[in-house]
């Protein structure tokens, strides 16, 4: 027997008559600490303390567009928003969050764009195939998190259609119960917000300088092109179930009846896909979706611009995935979108 | 099935529960085997066949060495060969497949398709199948250290807490725990929670969370250096805590069954030399080479430099195919195969310490930076990236470049932090009861935090 061992057990032994007395004072120290980072999450993890919709509310407000620009990195990369902005004589706010798709986007039209102080003439939603209607797309791990910064303390139908298979309805009961689950998205991101305000005091730059800085450096065009094809086609395979199953279960109502209520007029832009521009020929079921989801929006008056089968946009155009070259696809993009929205718009 | 998920959970819960209620040893055998089974099915279904075709050879191997001393290295070289057989075929068809097709094509112009050779990878086939030829091996050499119980070697191969990842066990060491009359322990409970709970925290928010980070490194065309050395410090400790986290979990999950699995990590980036570290990172594994490789290749008496240095390559090159069927594996094996000759050379090989602690400073220092390099060639995406990273290397030192690296590395260091919580609590507080609780609770506390909804595979579920 070792010596170190031969201690751990003298000690054991010398310690066995207090044994109750030491299991109490550990319980009471375990709950303690539980308790602390309870009453923690609960007073800097809450929705109001935050205020992430309040700062997004009023940078738009500040910026005043007549034009708001909804959707993920393919909206990124694809648009320059000065450029059209300056063709179409119209003010753009371009908001981009990369992975996002159709809960994110119901979540941010309801809850900044819809309920804002400035609300825009138009919002335009950039998807691809049939992700629209996917409500269940994205909504896990960090996507979630980006998710739930735009959320309210309820968000019943969030809950409903988005997290149904990932959160069952036993875990949802706990999280709202125990302020440590619920309130781990805002905690993590202001604990992100303060690594970040940290690194960029002891740099002595600005933390929006220090996000802009990894945004670059980290920009899909900076990828190794087969990696990120590889895992977009593998993350974004497209549903096969037909347009009218999908319509109902997804956001898509609530995303219209949102806009009507707050006097937006919508428009939606489907986006053109990587493999179409390599000539493979699109699925049966997503040409079949495509037009009924064309139906579905002509019949309530909604703009559906489609650039899938643009000749204009050629592979050449293409970074990696599904992304737009920012040098040499973003500029031809901007301008096809500029025509596009003034046939849609009219004058 | 994965270990995160509510039916593992269950399965554990069950099977410990109904183990513990069973008093006869043959029925305790029989639940472990139905549980791994369970386990193994409900990942892939064929899963368990390939299992079971393993387990097959080598209760058969071990039958047929004891009972025909005379053709034992016969039956040996069959059974290693039919054990190899579904880890070659499943693990490595499509990497011998691309090879062959690429020097056909330099060869001839001509190529041939490794997708059609793509297969599932069953689960834990890697470690099972050393397990097995070590049991195999131990026969051969000493038929009667390997007399154990069919139903014993059936359970063996397939305990399901070390099936997906290890440890590696021996036979002498797994089997007589398997088959002792154990009785309930409250210290089953207590150490094999905790133990779940320690690797729980390593993997959900320290590898987990590094992970983001470092993929996205591994992600970029051309990284600076300094990305680059970010990337590689990241990934050292991202493989530890992922490595480490599954087998504390492993261990844990074995020891409410009362059954001591082989400790597989100490301390590994305290390492001195190239030996110190093997003797400290994946101890299963690389006393498993050792055993059944190295010194059967004669590596322990070899007087010639150059035979020493092939055996050392061919040794650590097999560690790195090991791991992976890829170039930047064996790459990995065989430049580590090179540093453990090259201390060799210098003497300061085997058993070797520094004296004094500036000496185990400098040493320390030195090891610290070839092993995080030699991470640096295991995560990279390939060969060519490789060597093109390397020899475009620009700074990073200022600007944009620079920030970016910055904001990283503290996000790194941050979610690094709770990879020291646990050797501190074992340095200073080892018998405080009161201070493994306050661990335990600030465990759940930054797993409820910082874990994922969707967590990622542990990396040595792919090897």
């Amino acid at each position: 027997m070792s010596a170190g061992k031969a201690g751990d057990d003298r000690t054991r032994q010398r310690m066995a008559p207090y044994l109750g007395l030491r299991v109490a004072a550990a319980a009471l120290v375990f709950f303690s600490v539980l308790v602390a980072g309870t009453l923690f999450a609960a007073r800097y993890g809450a929705r109001d303390a935050t205020n992430t919709i309040g700062e997004r509310q009023a940078e738009i407000a500040e910026a005043a567009p007549d034009l708001i620009l909804l959707g993920n990195s393919m909206l990124g990369e694809a648009v320059d928003d000065q450029m059209l902005g300056a063709q179409t004589g119209l003010s753009i706010y371009k908001w981009a969050s990369g992975g996002s798709m159709s809960a994110y986007w119901y979540i941010a039209t309801k809850n900044v764009i819809a309920a804002g102080p400035h609300r825009p003439s138009w919002l335009l939603i950039f998807f691809r195939d049939t992700f629209l209607t996917d409500p269940e797309k994205r909504v896990d791990g960090i996507y979630r998190q980006g998710i739930e910064q735009w959320t309210r303390e309820s968000e019943p139908l969030l809950e409903e259609i988005a997290y149904k298979s990932t959160t069952s309805q036993w875990s949802r009961r706990v999280e709202k119960a125990w302020p440590l689950l619920r309130n781990r998205t805002m905690l993590n991101r202001r604990i992100e917000n303060t690594l970040n305000d940290l690194t960029a005091v002891a740099l002595g730059v600005p933390t929006e300088r220090l996000e802009a800085a990894a945004a670059d450096v980290f920009a899909a065009s900076n990828m190794i092109p087969e990696k990120i094809t590889g895992a977009q086609l593998a993350a974004e395979q497209t549903t096969d179930r037909p347009f009218d199953e999908l319509v109902e279960e997804s956001f898509l109502p609530h995303i219209i009846r949102i806009a009507e209520a707050a006097d937006i007029r919508l428009c939606f832009v489907r986006v053109k896909r990587r493999r179409v521009a390599e000539g493979e020929p699109e699925p049966e079921d997503v040409v079949s979706y495509v037009a009924d989801l064309r139906d579905y929006l002509g019949s309530r008056d909604i703009p559906f611009i489609d650039f899938t089968h643009d000749p204009r946009l050629t592979i050449d155009h293409f970074a990696e995935g599904d992304h737009l070259d920012r040098d040499l696809g973003r500029p031809v993009f901007t301008q096809l979108l500029a025509e596009a929205l003034s046939d849609a718009f009219g004058d | 099935m994965s270990p995160f998920s509510i039916p593992a959970l269950v399965l554990l819960v069950a099977s410990v529960a109904a183990y513990w209620v069973i008093p006869s040893i043959t029925w305790r055998k029989v639940l472990l085997i139905a549980a791994s089974y369970i386990f193994c099915g409900f990942v892939h279904p064929w899963f368990g066949a390939v299992l079971a075709f393993a387990t097959l050879i080598v209760v058969g191997g071990v039958r047929l060495l004891q009972r025909e001393p005379k053709r034992r290295k016969l039956f040996l070289g069959l059974g290693i060969a039919a054990l190899l057989l579904p880890l070659i075929l499943f693990k490595y068809s499509g990497f011998i497949a691309t090879a062959i097709g690429q020097t056909t094509s330099l060869l001839f112009g001509g190529s041939l398709s490794a997708a059609t050779l793509s297969f599932l990878l069953p689960i834990g086939i890697s470690f099972y199948t050393l397990q097995g030829i070590g049991l195999l091996v131990d026969a051969y050499r000493d038929p009667k250290s390997a007399r154990f119980a069919p139903l014993s070697i059936v359970s063996f191969m397939a305990f399901f807490p070390r099936l997906a990842a290890g440890p590696i066990e021996r036979g002498h060491r797994l089997i007589p725990q398997i088959e002792a009359r154990a009785g309930w322990q409250t210290s089953h409970l207590s150490h094999g929670s905790f133990l779940i709970l320690a690797g729980l925290l390593k993997k959900l928010v320290v590898a987990d969370n590094l992970a983001i980070l470092v993929d996205r490194i591994f992600m970029l065309q051309h990284p600076n250096a300094l990305l680059l050395l970010l990337g590689s410090v990241g990934f050292t400790l991202q493989i530890l805590a992922d490595f480490s986290g599954y087998t504390d979990m492993a261990r844990g999950a074995a020891r409410l069954f009362g059954i001591d699995l082989v400790k597989n990590f100490r301390s590994p980036y305290l390492a001195v030399s190239p030996s110190d570290f093997w003797r400290r990172w994946h101890i299963s594994l690389s006393t498993w080479i050792r055993d059944y490789v190295y010194i059967p290749l004669g590596g322990s008496r070899v007087s010639s430099k150059l035979r020493f240095l092939l055996v050392m390559l061919a040794t650590m090159g097999l560690s790195g195919l090991w791991h992976g069927a890829g170039w930047t594996f064996i790459l990995w094996g065989l430049y580590h195969g090179l540093l453990l000759y090259g201390y060799h050379l210098i003497g300061r090989g085997g058993r070797w310490r520094p004296k004094g602690r500036p000496q185990t400073a400098v040493a320390w220092l030195l090891m610290a930076g070839f092993t995080v390099f030699g991470w640096f060639l295991f995560r990279a995406p390939s060969v060519s990236w490789i060597s093109e990273s390397l020899t475009n290397l620009t700074g990073g030192f200022a600007g944009d470049e620079l920030l970016a690296a910055a904001g990283y590395a503290v996000r790194m260091a941050f979610f690094g932090l709770p990879l020291l919580g646990l050797p501190l609590l074992r340095r200073f507080f080892r018998n405080s009861l009161i201070m493994k609780a306050a661990y335990a609770a600030v465990a759940i506390v930054l797993i409820v935090l910082f874990a994922h909804g969707a967590g990622q595979d542990f990396i040595y579920f792919r090897f």
